[in-house]
C-alpha cells in the first residue's frame, strides 16, 4: 500500500490574448477497487464561474469550465491525494488458452463481457494492419496461455523498443512506432494495444502517474515527473490487468490511474477550444511524492 | 398516404426507440440483441451523447426518409435522414413556385396545402425550445455557405422565422448559448441543426470542427438548450442496421415492420456473410457504418478485378460490409425538351410528432435521375426535384382555404442581427467603394497619359500615382532627371501593379476578389440581380487581365469602365432592393466610410502645394470626383481652387464630398443600437468631431497665406480627419464585430512517461 500527495500543474501562455476559451480536465484519480482518491483539488486562473464535474461515458471524472474574460495564460493546479492497495498479479499464474479468452469475447450471448469488448475494436490511434497482425501473432498463439503471451509481449517491448521523447507526437500513427521501435509512453501503449485488438483481445488506454525514483544520493526535485500511459488487457479469468509496456512491469501500487479510455483521445488530460490566442507553448510540471507506505 | 403515415410513423417510434436506448440504458446490447461492434465500433455512436436526453424525450424530432416505389406499386424506405433532414426547404420552395405559376391547377386538383405541417412543426420546435424559456429565441445552425445545401437553409431559416446562425455566430456562456449580435449577445433556447452531430462542438465532438459552439454539448446536458434533431441521431442511418430492423420490430413493438426497408445482411454474421458471398451478383454492397471513405458498390456493374477485390476484402474484415437487395424501381414521367421520359425517382417525406402521433407533411421531395435508365438519384450528378401533390380526399369534409403560402408564415426573429453578417456587410460596402475609388484613380491616370494636355498639365498625374502606389515603389523615377518629362515605364509599372497584381492587397484585382468574398458569406441578403452583378464584376476582371499588358491598350479602358459600371449597378442595386434593415445600415456605414478616407487622401495632395499643373490636377480632381459637370454648371469653364476644394469638401448636397460622407454617416451611427455599453459614447464623439471640423472650416481659410502656411493647414485638417475617420472605423469594429472571432482547438500536449 502507498500514500501519494500529487501536484499536476500545466500552464498555457498564448502569445495573444485569448478572448474566451473552454475546457476539459481530466485530472481526478480514479476511486476503483484498489485505489482511493481522498482528497482532490482543482484550481484555474483566472477564475471561472461554471465549472462542472461529470462523469464521461467510461466512468472517468471530468472537469468542464470557461473562462469569459481575455486572458495570455492558463494555469490549471490540480493537486490530488491518492491511497493505492494494488499489487501486480503474477502473468504466469492467468493460463486460459489465448483461443478461448478470444472466442470467448466474440461471443455475442456472453453479455456480462459487454464492458470489456467495447474496448475490443480499432480506432484512429490504433489502427490494425497486417504488420500489426504479424506483430502480435508472435506472441499469441491459439493454445498458449494469454498470461504467458502478455509476458512474452512486455518482454519484447523491453528489449526491442527504445524510449525516445524526440521521434513522436501524438499523432504518431502506431504503424510508425512499429518500424521506429522507438517513442514514448503513450506510443508503446498505442502500439500495444492496437496488436492486442488485432489478436481479438480487449485492451483500454490507461492514463495516469507512475512515481519515479530519484537518482541515487539525489533529492526528487519537484515537477519533474510527468504524467504516464500503460495498456489495461482484460482477461475473463482475472480481469483487467495493467501492464506498463514502457517500463515493462505488471502495475503494482507505483502506477496511479485517472482515467481508462479506448485511446489517448478519450481520455486527453486536457483539452480546450480558445478564441483568439494565436500560437502558444504548454509547460506541465508533475510532482509525485510518498506521503507514507 | 395515410396508410403510409402510419406505416412511417410506426418506423420513426422505432428508430426513437433504438435511439433512447443506445444512448441511455443499452439493455438491446446488455441482452446481447444488438451486436457490440454495431455499436462500440460505430463512428455514428457518440459517446459524449450518451445521457445527454431524458431518458423519455425523442430524439428524432424531424423523420425524413427516402421512399422508392417498386413496379407493384409498394413503398419502400431506401435509406432514414434524421441527422440533418435537408429537403424540407426545396420541397416548401417548389410548392411556392407551382402555386405561383399554377394557381388554378392546384386549387382545381384540390390539393393539400403544406402549411399545417410547417406550423405544427415550427410548434414543436417551439414548444421543445420553451422548456427553457417562455418566449425562445430558435435560429437555424448551418454549416454555412459553402455548404451544397445552403442556400434551401436560408430559405428555410426566412420562411420559418428563425435566425440562420454559423458557428461563429454562436457562444457559450455559463453553460448557455447566446447569438453574438450588434446589440450584444443574446440568448437562443433552441437551434434546429443542418450540420453534422459530430461537428457541432470542437470542445466535446470533433476537435477539429470549425462548423461548431465550443460547450454546445454541455449548454445541452444542462438543460439549457434543445436541439432538433437530438445529438448522435445518425446512429440510426447506419446501414448494416436495416438488417435487424425487422426484428426489432417485432421484439420491441409487437408488431412487424409496416413499412419494409430494402433487405439488408451484415457479413459480421456467419450466415449471412456467405449469403452474400453466394449471391453477390445481385447486391449492392455498403459499407456497415457511414463515413467520410466509404463508397457502395453496384456489383452487377463491377468489372471481374473490381469483384474479386471486393470478395477478398469482404472475407478478410467481413464486419465492414454490408450486402443489400437491388431494388427493382418504378419511374415517373419527366418533361425533358419537349417530349415525356421516363426516369427513376426518390420520394423524400417528412414527419414529425404530434399529439396524435406523428403526423406526414401531404407532400414531399421528387428526385428524378438526369437520364433513362439511370438508377442513383443524385441532384449532384445531374438529377432534378419536382413537387409531390396529395390530394384532399374527399371524404374528409370541409375544403380548407387556398393553398398558396399565405405571407402570416413568414414571420420576424426577434434577434438583432449577427454581428459576423454586420461585420461582413460593413466590409462589402468598404471594398466595393475602394475598389470604386481606385478604379476611378488608374481611370484618370490613363486619361491624363493619353490625352494631349501638354507636358507640364501631364505632371497633375503625381498626385494620383501617390494614391495608387506602394510603399516599396520608387517616386522620384517617375520623372526623368535630365529631361524632367515623365518617365512612362515607371509608371506604367506601377499603374500594371496596381491594376492587376494578385499578390498586392491593394490592387484593383484583389479588391474584386475581397467583394466577392464578403458577399459570398452575406449571399442570402443580396437580392438574386445584385448577385448577378457580382458575378460580372468577377468575370470582366478574369477576362480581361490576362489579356491586358499595356496600359496604352483598349483592354485596359474597357475594363475600368465595365468595373465601374457594373459597381455602379451593383451599388444601385442594393440601394434599391435591400431593406433599410440594420444590415443595410453597415454597408452603408462601410460605404462612407470609405468614401470619406478616400477622399481625404487624395485632397490632402491635391490641395497642399501650389504647382504650375494646379489647372490640370483639379480638373482631374473634380473628374475624379464624378463632379465637374455640377462645378461647369456653377462655375462654368474657370477652374478656381477654393470653389472646388468647396464643392468636394464643404457642399452638403454633393453625395461625392467630404462633408456628405461624414454626415450621413453621423445619422447612420446614431440609428444603430446602442446598448448600455460606455464604449458606444466613443463612436459618437468621433461622428462628432469630424462633422464639426468641418463644419467649423472653409476653402478660403485653409487655402489662406504663404506656400507653406496653405501646405501646413491643408496636411493638418486633412490628416486630422484621416485619422478620425480611422479611429472611427476602430470603434465600430471593435464595438459591435469585436466577438465575431471562431473558436478553435489547439493541438493536444504530448504526455512524455
Amino acid at each position: 500500500m502507498a500514500t501519494y500527495h500529487i501536484k499536476h500543474k500545466t500552464i498555457y501562455s498564448y502569445r495573444y490574448p485569448v478572448a474566451s476559451s473552454h475546457h476539459t480536465a481530466c485530472l481526478r484519480p480514479l476511486d476503483k477497487e484498489n485505489q482511493k482518491c481522498r482528497r482532490f483539488h482543482l484550481r484555474v486562473s483566472p477564475d471561472s464561474s461554471d465549472l462542472i464535474q461529470r462523469q464521461d461515458y467510461f466512468s472517468n471524472i471530468v472537469h468542464i469550465f470557461s473562462i469569459q474574460e481575455p486572458h495570455d495564460s492558463l494555469v490549471v493546479n490540480a493537486t490530488s491525494l491518492v491511497e493505492s492497495t494494488a499489487s501486480p498479479q503474477n502473468l504466469k499464474d492467468i493460463d486460459t488458452p489465448v483461443l478461448e479468452v478470444r472466442k470467448a469475447l466474440a461471443d455475442i450471448d456472453r453479455t456480462d463481457l459487454i464492458d470489456a469488448k467495447q474496448f475490443l475494436y480499432e480506432t484512429e490511434y490504433t489502427a490494425k494492419s497486417k504488420e500489426i497482425l504479424d506483430f502480435g501473432n508472435r506472441f499469441f498463439e491459439e493454445d498458449k496461455p494469454i498470461g504467458a503471451g502478455l509476458f512474452d509481449m512486455l518482454e519484447a517491448f523491453s528489449a526491442d523498443f527504445e524510449f525516445d521523447p524526440e521521434v513522436s507526437d501524438i499523432y504518431t500513427p502506431i504503424q510508425t512506432t512499429l518500424l521506429n521501435k522507438r517513442g514514448v509512453c503513450q506510443d508503446f501503449a498505442h502500439l500495444m494495444i492496437g496488436a492486442l485488438r488485432a489478436q481479438g483481445l480487449a485492451a483500454c488506454y490507461a492514463s495516469g502517474y507512475i512515481l519515479t525514483q530519484p537518482p541515487p544520493g539525489q533529492e526528487r526535485l519537484m515537477g519533474a515527473d510527468a504524467s504516464h500511459a500503460w495498456v489495461s488487457v482484460f482477461v475473463p479469468e482475472a480481469g483487467w490487468i495493467n501492464i506498463d509496456p514502457t517500463n515493462n512491469l505488471v502495475c503494482g501500487d507505483q502506477h496511479v490511474s485517472v482515467a481508462y479510455g479506448r485511446d489517448f483521445s478519450d481520455v486527453s488530460m486536457i483539452k480546450g477550444a480558445v478564441t483568439g490566442g494565436g500560437e502558444h507553448s504548454i509547460d506541465v510540471q508533475v510532482t509525485m511524492e510518498l506521503v507514507e507506505s | 398516404m395515410q396508410s403510409l403515415e402510419s406505416a412511417l410513423g410506426q418506423r420513426a417510434h422505432l428508430l426513437n426507440l433504438i435511439l433512447s436506448d443506445v444512448y441511455g440504458r443499452q439493455t438491446m446490447l446488455q441482452s446481447s440483441k444488438m451486436h457490440p461492434y454495431l455499436v462500440f465500433s460505430n463512428p455514428s455512436f457518440l459517446r459524449s451523447c450518451h445521457g445527454l436526453l431524458h431518458p423519455r424525450a425523442k430524439h428524432i424530432q424531424l423523420y425524413s426518409a427516402d421512399l422508392a416505389r417498386s413496379p407493384d406499386g409498394h413503398w419502400w424506405v431506401l435509406s432514414d435522414r434524421v441527422e440533418a433532414a435537408s429537403g424540407l426547404g426545396y420541397a416548401l420552395e417548389n410548392r411556392m413556385l407551382m402555386s405561383r405559376i399554377f394557381p388554378k391547377v392546384i386549387w382545381d386538383s384540390d390539393i393539400l396545402s403544406l402549411q399545417p405541417f410547417i406550423q405544427a412543426f415550427t410548434r414543436l420546435i417551439e414548444s421543445h425550445a420553451a422548456t427553457t424559456s417562455e418566449n425562445p429565441n430558435i435560429a437555424l445552425l448551418t454549416p454555412g455557405p459553402n455548404n451544397e445545401t445552403y442556400f434551401e437553409q436560408s430559405f428555410l431559416a426566412r420562411n420559418l422565422g428563425y435566425t440562420l446562425a454559423e458557428g461563429e455566430d454562436l457562444v457559450v456562456r455559463s453553460n448557455r448559448l447566446y447569438m453574438k449580435t450588434i446589440n450584444g449577445v443574446q440568448p437562443i433556447h433552441g437551434l434546429m441543426r443542418r450540420v453534422d452531430s459530430p461537428w457541432v462542438d470542437p470542445l466535446e465532438l470533433r476537435n477539429e470542427s470549425l462548423l461548431g459552439v465550443p460547450g454546445l454539448v454541455n449548454a445541452i446536458r444542462q438543460r439549457n438548450l434543445s436541439l432538433i434533431n437530438g445529438l448522435g441521431s445518425g446512429f440510426v442511418e447506419t446501414p448494416a442496421l436495416l438488417a435487424f430492423l425487422p426484428w426489432f420490430c417485432r421484439n420491441y413493438l409487437g408488431e412487424s415492420l409496416e413499412i419494409p426497408s430494402v433487405a439488408t445482411w451484415w457479413c459480421g454474421q456467419e450466415k449471412e456473410r456467405e449469403y452474400v458471398l453466394k449471391n453477390i451478383d445481385e447486391l449492392i454492397i455498403k459499407p456497415t457504418f457511414r463515413g467520410p471513405n466509404v463508397r457502395s458498390y453496384f456489383v452487377p456493374q463491377l468489372n471481374a478485378e473490381e469483384k474479386q477485390t471486393l470478395i477478398e476484402n469482404i472475407k478478410r474484415f467481413p464486419e465492414r460490409y454490408c450486402g443489400q437487395e437491388i431494388v427493382s424501381q418504378a419511374t415517373t414521367p419527366v418533361y425533358q425538351n419537349g417530349q415525356l421520359h421516363s426516369r427513376h425517382f426518390l420520394l423524400r417525406v417528412f414527419l414529425v410528432p404530434t399529439d396524435n402521433g406523428w403526423t406526414m407533411m401531404p407532400g414531399g421531395l421528387v428526385r428524378h435521375a438526369a437520364d433513362d435508365g439511370r438508377v442513383t438519384v443524385s441532384m449532384q450528378h445531374g438529377g432534378e426535384s419536382k413537387d409531390a401533390w396529395v390530394v384532399r380526399d374527399p371524404k374528409s369534409g370541409a375544403r380548407a382555404t387556398p393553398h398558396i403560402v399565405s405571407s402570416k408564415t413568414i414571420r420576424r426573429s426577434r434577434i438583432d442581427l449577427p454581428s459576423r453578417t454586420a461585420d461582413n456587410l460593413y466590409w462589402l460596402g468598404r471594398y466595393v467603394e475602394r475598389a470604386e475609388a481606385l478604379a476611378r484613380l488608374q481611370r484618370t491616370i490613363c486619361n491624363l497619359l493619353t490625352e494631349e494636355v501638354g507636358d507640364s498639365s501631364q505632371k497633375a498625374i503625381i498626385p494620383f500615382i501617390e494614391q495608387i502606389s506602394q510603399p516599396d515603389d520608387d517616386l522620384d523615377e517617375l520623372i526623368e532627371p535630365e529631361s524632367e518629362a515623365l518617365n512612362i515605364a515607371a509608371i506604367e509599372q506601377i499603374l500594371i501593379k496596381s491594376l492587376f497584381d494578385p499578390e498586392n492587397p491593394e490592387s484593383l484585382i484583389c479588391n474584386l476578389r475581397f467583394i466577392e468574398r464578403a458577399a459570398y458569406k452575406v449571399k442570402e441578403r443580396l437580392s438574386l440581380d445584385t448577385w448577378k452583378r457580382m458575378q460580372a464584376l468577377r468575370d470582366v476582371a478574369h477576362s480581361r487581365h490576362k489579356s491586358a499588358t499595356s496600359i496604352f491598350d483598349d483592354e485596359v479602358f474597357i475594363f475600368l469602365d465595365e468595373t465601374l459600371e457594373n459597381l455602379a449597378i451593383f451599388v444601385g442595386n442594393i440601394f434599391e432592393n435591400m431593406t433599410r434593415s440594420q444590415g443595410w445600415k453597415f454597408l452603408q456605414i462601410g460605404r462612407r466610410v470609405e468614401r470619406a478616407l478616400s477622399i481625404s487622401a487624395l485632397l490632402q495632395t491635391g490641395f497642399s502645394e501650389r504647382k504650375p499643373y494646379e489647372e490640370t490636377l483639379v480638373s482631374q480632381l473634380l473628374n475624379w470626383a464624378d463632379s465637374i459637370i455640377t462645378y461647369r454648371r456653377r462655375y462654368l469653364n474657370t477652374i478656381q481652387i477654393s470653389s472646388a476644394l468647396d464643392l468636394l469638401c464643404f457642399d452638403p448636397h454633393n453625395p461625392r464630398s467630404l462633408v456628405f460622407q461624414v454626415s450621413n454617416l453621423r445619422e447612420l451611427l446614431s440609428n444603430l443600437p446602442h446598448g448600455d455599453d460606455n464604449q458606444r459614447n466613443t463612436i459618437d464623439t468621433l461622428a462628432l468631431q469630424l462633422f464639426s471640423r468641418i463644419g467649423l472650416s472653409d476653402p478660403d481659410s485653409l487655402l489662406q497665406g504663404s506656400i507653406e502656411e496653405r501646405k501646413e493647414s491643408v496636411e493638418a485638417f486633412f490628416n486630422s480627419i484621416y485619422q478620425t475617420l480611422l479611429d472611427l472605423a476602430e470603434a465600430v469594429q471593435h464595438h459591435y464585430f469585436a466577438h465575431t472571432k471562431q473558436a478553435s482547438a489547439p493541438k493536444a500536449n504530448a504526455i512524455i512517461g
